[in-house]
């Protein structure tokens, strides 16, 4: 009984089947009118019976001439990996092996979160093949599988239409965008432009022997190597450059704190972005990355690793992460980190300044974890407290909101403050400036050779 | 493959073709006629009667309409419905106060005419029944479960061992003649038994005038009316085709395309959900002075970052070292202002208006200097 309500539901409601179009119905009210205009006159049974069978028989020759589901060919080109918020096209191929040709209407089965405009009225030449491609805006990252395509077609005269389904197995993979990753690829010295540092070499002799070079006016003469200069007959002059091969170590706070909306996303997403970000840039510059991702558990681990071929590693691991109803267990996530790095790190914290304003419990793992790595905490500043504080106190409740927003932050500041003077910078930046932040205070933390 | 669609079109054609001959051709088929009508040969019919009577010499009519107030006709009035509509009845009593004849043939008249009948206890299980008319003995049909009722003014004209089968009323300058039998005038039964004696024994053909069928109420009224026949022409075809119409409609509404989305959780959360909270809580405790407190710490801060005036000056310190260097407020103001909050300081309470007062003015220093 059940299997026939679900095979009854998907034939008649969802799966393959001929639906009369509105031209159909149009034609039929117009008939109905007129047949209603002779009754006024003339009115007989036979007429009637006869005149409704020869039009529903007229209008049924048309269903009669659509194609079968073996006539018309599809398939599905998509991409397997997609960045989130970055447009993304979609084709569909049909190959129509009928004498016909037939306009076309279809719906994929892509998830929810792939924001889409299908396309309709899409003809379809006899014999022909035909691409016909749709955008999509993926919202939401993640893993997702997409199978049933749902197309209708309907011949020129359009009275019918059919439907019909195609299973097109495709997986695709919604992951955190990379437009920041990229920019800093390009060119890290203009991606860091607005930030005001370069990438430089700052202490003269401190760091790694990089290359020799032309002696220029302005160069330490401390540093020209007379060895080379001798051989050369020309002056040459040593550059260093930092160290390599220093470890990063990147936290993820997935917790309840960092579910909260921006403009664009939400806070963990805006993390994942710079996190990888910065992942990137160390990678780079021959460092090894290892990233935690945790909660109230450890959701994720990346060893560290090296080279630009790990970033890829980190990016499948990390790219389906979803925020927890949880508060985060810091405790749990720095014992890990410390568990596998034994070596002295720079450890990363992406997470929200609020819950350490309101907790003094954290600072004391922290605390600890200062005596071996060099820890630094990132957090997404909040445009909703600068609102609330700058609010008009047009009522009661309005200035209390906005007493308690500048409490808020007059205490966040003294937090910040404390933690610094334990050695623990936290920093604050705005959604769209994290990565761009958490580079560069990487790369400042390399030149001034402090890991 | 087109050929073979083709195929498919010819195929409806012809089976159309089919449909429409084969209305045509089962249209010689026996007209179905609804019984007592005077035109049905059918055994239920009254045509055998009729065409005695018309043969005979008596001037017989059918009439589809009421009676016109005309003097000494006979009008037969074989199994009407009872009359829904008083009115009717009432034209039918005048007609024969006019000095007609009615003769009502319905197997049970009870309520027609104002006439009564009675449940008959008939012990014999035999069809038909001995009737006696003015002492002649009739073997009649009995079809009837009830007798009529005679009143005392009545004359009792066919009774047997039940009751009276047949009576004769006057009813002012006419009379109502009731058998309860209709079943003696049909095609079929007129001739069996004693019928024909009993029928033209009791229904006075000679003596009246002319003879009128009534059959207005078996064809414009009453239950007998074909219910394809009961409205006007257009009101069927609107129905017709509504239904058909609905149903392409539904058809076409009701086959969904594209897939099923589970209806989304709600997950967006915004990070000023516990500043609200506490905020509402305070309005609730009115703690007026704790939140002008806070504002005045932020606005020490903001005047600190911007002039680096330092904390532990008191408020007619540092809005005095600010005066000059805002637009909007006049030094007079700022003084008035700084002395207001000293005085809110010193008092440590302030009521709702206060409040709202002074947070808008503070709201206004800290616009000025950031």
């Amino acid at each position: 009984m059940k299997r026939f309500k679900s095979l009854w539901d998907r034939l008649l409601f969802r799966d393959k089947g001929i639906i009369p179009t509105y031209k159909l119905i149009t034609y039929y009210a117009l008939f109905t009118l007129a047949m209603f205009v002779l009754s006024i006159w003339q009115f007989s049974w036979l007429f009637l019976g006869i005149a409704t069978l020869l039009m529903i028989s007229l209008l049924i020759i048309d269903a009669f001439l659509l194609p079968k589901k073996e006539d018309i060919e599809v398939a599905r080109t998509i991409a397997d990996e997609m960045e989130r918020y970055a447009k993304q096209m979609v084709t569909i191929h049909f190959h129509n092996r009928t004498n016909d040709t037939y306009t076309v209407r279809l719906i994929d089965g892509i998830p929810e979160s792939f924001q889409t405009i299908f396309p309709t009225n899409q003809l379809i030449p006899s014999g022909k093949s035909v691409a016909i491609s749709y955008e999509i805006f993926p919202q939401i990252r993640g893993k997702y599988q997409i199978d049933t395509l749902y197309i209708r077609l309907k011949t020129k005269m359009g009275l019918w239409e059919k439907q019909i389904t195609y299973h097109l197995s495709d997986e695709v993979k919604v992951i955190p965008n990379l437009s920041e990753t990229k920019k800093y690829l390009a060119s890290a010295q203009k991606y860091l432009l607005h930030e005001g540092i370069k990438i430089r070499k700052v202490r003269s002799g401190v760091g790694e022997f990089s290359k020799v070079r032309s002696y220029v006016v302005g160069d330490d003469p401390r540093k020209i190597n007379w060895r080379q200069s001798a051989k050369l007959q020309e002056m040459m002059t040593n550059e260093y450059e930092p160290e390599h091969g220093k470890s990063v170590t990147i936290l993820l706070d997935c917790g309840r704190m960092m579910g909260v909306e921006l403009e664009e996303g939400n806070r963990l997403e805006k993390s994942i972005e710079a996190a990888i970000t910065l992942a990137t840039a160390a990678l780079q510059n021959g460092d090894q990355v290892s990233v935690i991702a945790f909660s109230k558990e450890i959701k994720a681990v990346v060893p560290s690793g090296k080279g630009l071929e790990h970033l890829d590693t980190i990016l499948q691991t990390i790219y389906a992460l979803e925020v927890d109803a949880q508060e985060s267990n810091y405790a749990l996530a720095i014992q890990h980190a410390q568990s596998i790095q034994r070596k002295r790190s720079m450890i990363v914290l992406f997470s929200d300044v609020q819950t350490f304003v309101n907790e003094d419990y954290q600072l004391f793992y922290m605390k600890k974890i200062r005596k071996k790595h060099l820890f630094v905490m990132l957090g997404i500043e909040d445009r909703l407290l600068q609102a609330q504080i700058k609010m008009k106190p047009e009522d009661t409740i309005a200035a209390m909101e906005k007493s308690m927003a500048q409490k808020q932050y007059i205490n966040q500041k003294q937090v910040m403050r404390k933690w610094e003077k334990h050695g623990l910078p936290m920093l604050e930046a705005p959604a769209e400036r994290l990565a761009v932040t958490s580079v560069s205070h990487y790369i400042e933390t390399l030149n001034r050779g402090l890991l | 493959m087109f050929g073979k669609k083709r195929s498919w079109i010819f195929g409806i054609l012809f089976f159309l073709l089919l449909i429409v001959v084969s209305v045509f051709s089962t249209s010689n088929t026996p007209e179905e006629y609804p019984p007592y009508l005077v035109e049905s040969p059918s055994p239920t019919g009254l045509k055998a009667l009729y065409t005695y009577l018309e043969q005979n010499g008596h001037d017989v009519t059918q009439e589809e309409a009421l009676p016109t107030m005309t003097k000494e006709t006979l009008r037969v009035l074989v199994n009407p419905p009872v009359f829904t509509d008083q009115q009717t009845e009432n034209h039918y009593l005048d007609y024969v106060r006019q000095g007609n004849t009615i003769v009502l043939a319905k197997e049970n008249p009870d309520g027609l005419f104002n006439l009564k009948t009675e449940y008959a206890l008939t012990g014999s299980e035999s069809e038909t029944t001995e009737a006696d008319y003015q002492g002649e003995k009739l073997e009649v049909l009995q079809n009837s479960f009830v007798r009529l009722a005679a009143n005392e003014d009545d004359n009792v004209l066919l009774e047997d061992d039940a009751g009276a089968l047949a009576i004769e009323r006057h009813i002012g300058e006419g009379s109502l003649i009731v058998l309860l039998e209709p079943t003696w005038l049909t095609n079929d039964q007129i001739t069996k038994h004693d019928h024909t004696s009993a029928v033209f024994n009791l229904i006075p053909f000679k003596e009246s005038g002319p003879v009128i069928f009534d059959e207005y109420s078996l064809t414009k009224t009453g239950g007998l009316v074909s219910h394809f026949e009961l409205y006007p022409g257009w009101a069927y075809v609107l129905l017709i085709q509504g239904i058909i119409m609905a149903i392409f409609i539904l058809w076409n509404q009701g086959k969904r395309f594209g897939p099923i989305y589970p209806v989304r959780e709600e997950t967006v959360r915004l990070s000023n959900e516990r500043l609200r909270a506490i905020a509402i809580w305070q309005a609730k405790g009115k703690n007026y002075y704790a939140s002008l407190e806070y504002q005045l710490d932020y606005l020490k801060e903001v005047i600190r970052e911007r002039y680096g005036i330092p904390y532990q000056q008191n408020w007619t310190e540092r809005l005095a070292g600010i005066a000059g260097k805002t637009d909007a407020i006049s030094t007079k103001e700022l003084d008035y202002i700084a002395q207001g909050i000293e005085t809110i300081l010193a008092r440590k309470s302030l009521n709702k208006q206060e409040y709202l007062s002074w947070s808008a003015k503070i709201d206004k220093i800290r616009e000025e200097v950031e």
